[in-house]
C-alpha cells in the first residue's frame, strides 16, 4: 500500500461511561476517574463491571423503527454533539458528497434478546420489533441518514473489536478515491447479555474493574458507547488521522498472536503509510484489554515497533471495552490527549506487571504531544492503529 | 476508475462453482459448500455462511497467492444462523459456547480465511443493507486506489432465523477477484463507473429464490460477466433502485497482419 494523504478531522463528539460529552472523558481522563460499575442492571449468574453510558436517551421524536434501538438513540446522541459542524459541511459539499462510516459489532443485539425472549414467553414477537431495521448492521446508517439528510455512500464496518479504528481507514480511502469530499466517521456499540456471556463463556471477564498492564489483571470489561467524527479532504481541523495500518494475525480466532506479531506489522504499516519513524510517536493508546495474554503480546509488540520507551496507557479502565466503537472511542482520547497536551494514568495498571518491558503511565502527567498511535485488535485476528496528529 | 474482473466464484445450495452455474446442473441442495479450503476441524464448527464465503473465496483466488492477496468479506446480516443457536443458549440460561460466539462475529470468515491462508494482508468486512454489493466494491475499488494490486471481493448472505424475520431467500455467495491494471484481453470484464444512480436491480433471469437476498447484486453480476452480456446492472436485491455499475468486456485481439 502506498503512503497516505492525511485527513483534517474537524470535529468530533464521544458518549462513553465517563459522560455524554468528550469533556466529560477529558475530564475523567485528567483526574484519574473510572466510569466503570457493579453490572446490576443485567442481572448475570456471575460478577463483573461495566461501562454502561453515562448520559440521558431519550426517545426519538420520530416512529420510525431504525430510530429506536439503544445504538440508534447513542448516535443521535452523537449526532447532537456535531450538528453545527456537520450543518457547514453538508452547505460546503452537498449531502451526496459526504459519506458514513461507522463500526460497530453488537448493532441491535438488546433489542433482538429483548424480543426473543418476549417471542419465547408469549409465541409472537412484539409488534415493534423490525429485524432488518433494527437488528441488521445497517441499521445505523438508516437511522444516520434519516438524522442527518447525508446521502453519499454508507457502510458499516464490522471486524469485531477493530471495527471503530477501521472505520478511519475507509474514509481516508474515500476521500483518497475522490467520491467523497467528507465523512461522518466513527464507532457505536451498546451493552448487551451476548457480549456480557460470551465473554465469560471465554474465561476473559473481569469480577472487577479492568486492570490493563496491571499484576495479576484477570480480564476485560465492558463499555458501551462511542464517537463520531467529521474528517475531510482538507481545512482548519482539530487534528489530523495521518494513517491507519492494517493486518491480521493468521493465527486464531479468539487469541492474539503470542509475539504480537499481527499487532505489530499494524503498527509498522501505520507508520511507513504516515511517512513516520518510530521515534515520532509521543504517546501510544494501547488496546490494552487487560487480560493476560493480549497485554503481553502487545506490550511485545509495542517494544518492537515503537520502543521501549514511549509512553503508554489503556483507558479502558476509564471506559470498559467498547468492542466496535473502542476504536473510535480511543481515538477521540488520542485527540483530547493531542489538545490538553497529557499522558493520561493508564488507570488500573499500578502494581505493574513487570514482566512487560514497555513503559505504561502509572500516572497521568503533561507531555509535549505531536502525534498519538491508538491500537486496536480484533477477533479473527484483525488488527488496526490509527495515527493522529496535531493540525 | 476501472476495475477488472480476473476470476469469478459462486456458491448456492446445490451449485458449487460458476462452472456449475453456468451448466445449470444442480446437485443436492441440502448440501453445505464444501469448503474445503478449510481444515475438517474447523469446518465442521463453521457455519453455512462462513464456509460459504471461504468456499468463494478459494475460487477467486484459485491462481493467485492467497498469503497476500487483500481482501474484502460483505454481507448485510452476518452471522446470523450462529445468532438463532446463541439465542437458544441465552434462553436456556446456559454459558455461551466460546466456539459460536467468537464464530459469531461478522469477520467470522474472514478471519477463518487469514488463519488457514496465512494470510497477514488487508482483510475487512462489511455491511451496508441493500448496498451491501455495492459497498464491497467500492472499498476494493478505494483499496485498488490506494496501491493494492489485487482484492477479492466476496459478498453473501443466508436468510435470518424464522423466529426472528419473516423475510425468506435462499442463500448465496458470489465473489470476484479485481485489479486494476490496464487491459491486456486477459480479463474476464472490466467494471466502469461504480455510482449510485438510482440504477434498478433486474435479477428477473436469476432464480426466483435470490431476488431479496441482499447480496443477489453479487450473483447478478457473477452471472453478468460469465455470460459476457455488456450492460449496466444494479446492484441491489431484484427490483430495488441504487447502485449500479457497467459491465464490459475486453475487445478481441485484432486479426493478426497477413
Amino acid at each position: 500500500m502506498d503512503r497516505q494523504p492525511p485527513i483534517a478531522v474537524v470535529d468530533f463528539a464521544a458518549v462513553t461511561a465517563c459522560g455524554p460529552t468528550r469533556e466529560d472523558l477529558a475530564f475523567a481522563l485528567r483526574n484519574g476517574v473510572s466510569g466503570l460499575r457493579p453490572a446490576d442492571a443485567f442481572a448475570l449468574p456471575f460478577a463483573t463491571w461495566v461501562g454502561a453510558a453515562r448520559c440521558e436517551l431519550p426517545a426519538p421524536e420520530s416512529d420510525l423503527a431504525c430510530l429506536q434501538p439503544r445504538i440508534a438513540r447513542l448516535l443521535a446522541h452523537l449526532l447532537r454533539g456535531i450538528d453545527g459542524t456537520l450543518a457547514r459541511a453538508r452547505r460546503s459539499f452537498g449531502d451526496r458528497r459526504i459519506g458514513l462510516a461507522i463500526g460497530t459489532s453488537n448493532a441491535g443485539m438488546p433489542e433482538t434478546e429483548v424480543a426473543d425472549a418476549r417471542r419465547r414467553a408469549t409465541g409472537a414477537l412484539p409488534s415493534h420489533y423490525d429485524f432488518t431495521a433494527q437488528h441488521a448492521y445497517d441499521a445505523i446508517l438508516q437511522a444516520a441518514r434519516a438524522l442527518t439528510g447525508i446521502r453519499g455512500p454508507g457502510v458499516v464496518v464490522s471486524t469485531a473489536c477493530s471495527s471503530g479504528a477501521k472505520a478511519f481507514a475507509v474514509a481516508q480511502r474515500w476521500v483518497q478515491l475522490g467520491v467523497v469530499d467528507a465523512v461522518v466517521v466513527g464507532g457505536v456499540d451498546p451493552l448487551c447479555q451476548m457480549t456480557l456471556r460470551g465473554f465469560h463463556g471465554l474465561g476473559v471477564l473481569s469480577e472487577s474493574a479492568c486492570r490493563p498492564f496491571g499484576e495479576g489483571r484477570d480480564g476485560i470489561s465492558i463499555g458501551e458507547g462511542g464517537a463520531l467524527f467529521v474528517v475531510q479532504r482538507s481545512g482548519h481541523g482539530v487534528a489530523t488521522v495521518r494513517a491507519v495500518g492494517e493486518s491480521s494475525d493468521a493465527h486464531h480466532q479468539s487469541a492474539p498472536h503470542p509475539e504480537g506479531e499481527g499487532a505489530a506489522l499494524a503498527m509498522r504499516r501505520s507508520l511507513a503509510r504516515a511517512g513516520l519513524r518510530a521515534a515520532d510517536i509521543d504517546h501510544v493508546n494501547a488496546h490494552g484489554t487487560a487480560t493476560a495474554l493480549n497485554d503481553a503480546a502487545e506490550a511485545k509488540a509495542i517494544a518492537q515497533v515503537f520502543g521501549r520507551e514511549v509512553a503508554v496507557a489503556s483507558t479502558k479502565g476509564y471506559t470498559g471495552h467498547l468492542l466496535g466503537a473502542a476504536g473510535a472511542v480511543e481515538a477521540a482520547i488520542a485527540l483530547l490527549c493531542l489538545r490538553d497536551q497529557f499522558v493520561p494514568k493508564s488507570l488500573g495498571a499500578a502494581p505493574l506487571d513487570a514482566t512487560l518491558d514497555i513503559a505504561v503511565a502509572t500516572q497521568g502527567r503533561p507531555a509535549r504531544l505531536r502525534t498519538v498511535a491508538s491500537n486496536s485488535f480484533a477477533f479473527g485476528g484483525n488488527n488496526a492503529c490509527v495515527i493522529v496528529g496535531a493540525p | 476508475m476501472k476495475m477488472r474482473v480476473l476470476t469469478v466464484g459462486v456458491w448456492l445450495p446445490g451449485i458449487a462453482d460458476s462452472a456449475v452455474w453456468l451448466s445449470g446442473a444442480h446437485t443436492d441442495t441440502t448440501a453445505p459448500p464444501l469448503a474445503a479450503v478449510l481444515p475438517p476441524m474447523t469446518r465442521r464448527r463453521c457455519s453455512v455462511l462462513t464456509r460459504a464465503l471461504a468456499d468463494v473465496f478459494a475460487q477467486v483466488t484459485d491462481r493467485v497467492d492467497r498469503a497476500h492477496v487483500a481482501s474484502v468479506f460483505a454481507s448485510a446480516y452476518g452471522e446470523t444462523a450462529v445468532l438463532g443457536e446463541l439465542l437458544d443458549q441465552l434462553a436456556l440460561g446456559e454459558g455461551l459456547s466460546p466456539i459460536r460466539f467468537s464464530g459469531s462475529v461478522h469477520n467470522a470468515a474472514a478471519g477463518q480465511v487469514s488463519i488457514v491462508c496465512e494470510n497477514r494482508a488487508f482483510t475487512t468486512s462489511v455491511a451496508a443493507g441493500r448496498d451491501t454489493v455495492a459497498m464491497g466494491l467500492l472499498e476494493a475499488q478505494a483499496l485498488l486506489c490506494d496501491g493494492a494490486p489485487q482484492v477479492a471481493v466476496v459478498l453473501g448472505d443466508v436468510a435470518p432465523p424464522p423466529s426472528l424475520s419473516a423475510e425468506r431467500y435462499g442463500s448465496l455467495a458470489a465473489g470476484l477477484l479485481v485489479d486494476a491494471a490496464p487491459s491486456d484481453g486477459d480479463e474476464l470484464a472490466t467494471l466502469v463507473d461504480l455510482m449510485d444512480d438510482a440504477m434498478l436491480a433486474d435479477a428477473g433471469a436469476l432464480p426466483v429464490a435470490t431476488w431479496t437476498n441482499p447480496c443477489c447484486g453479487g450473483l447478478l453480476l457473477v452471472d453478468t460477466v460469465l455470460r459476457q452480456r455488456n450492460m449496466r446492472i444494479g446492484l441491489g436485491p431484484h427490483g430495488v433502485q441504487g447502485w449500479g455499475v457497467d459491465v464490459t468486456f475486453p475487445r478481441p485481439p485484432p486479426p493478426e497482419a497477413a
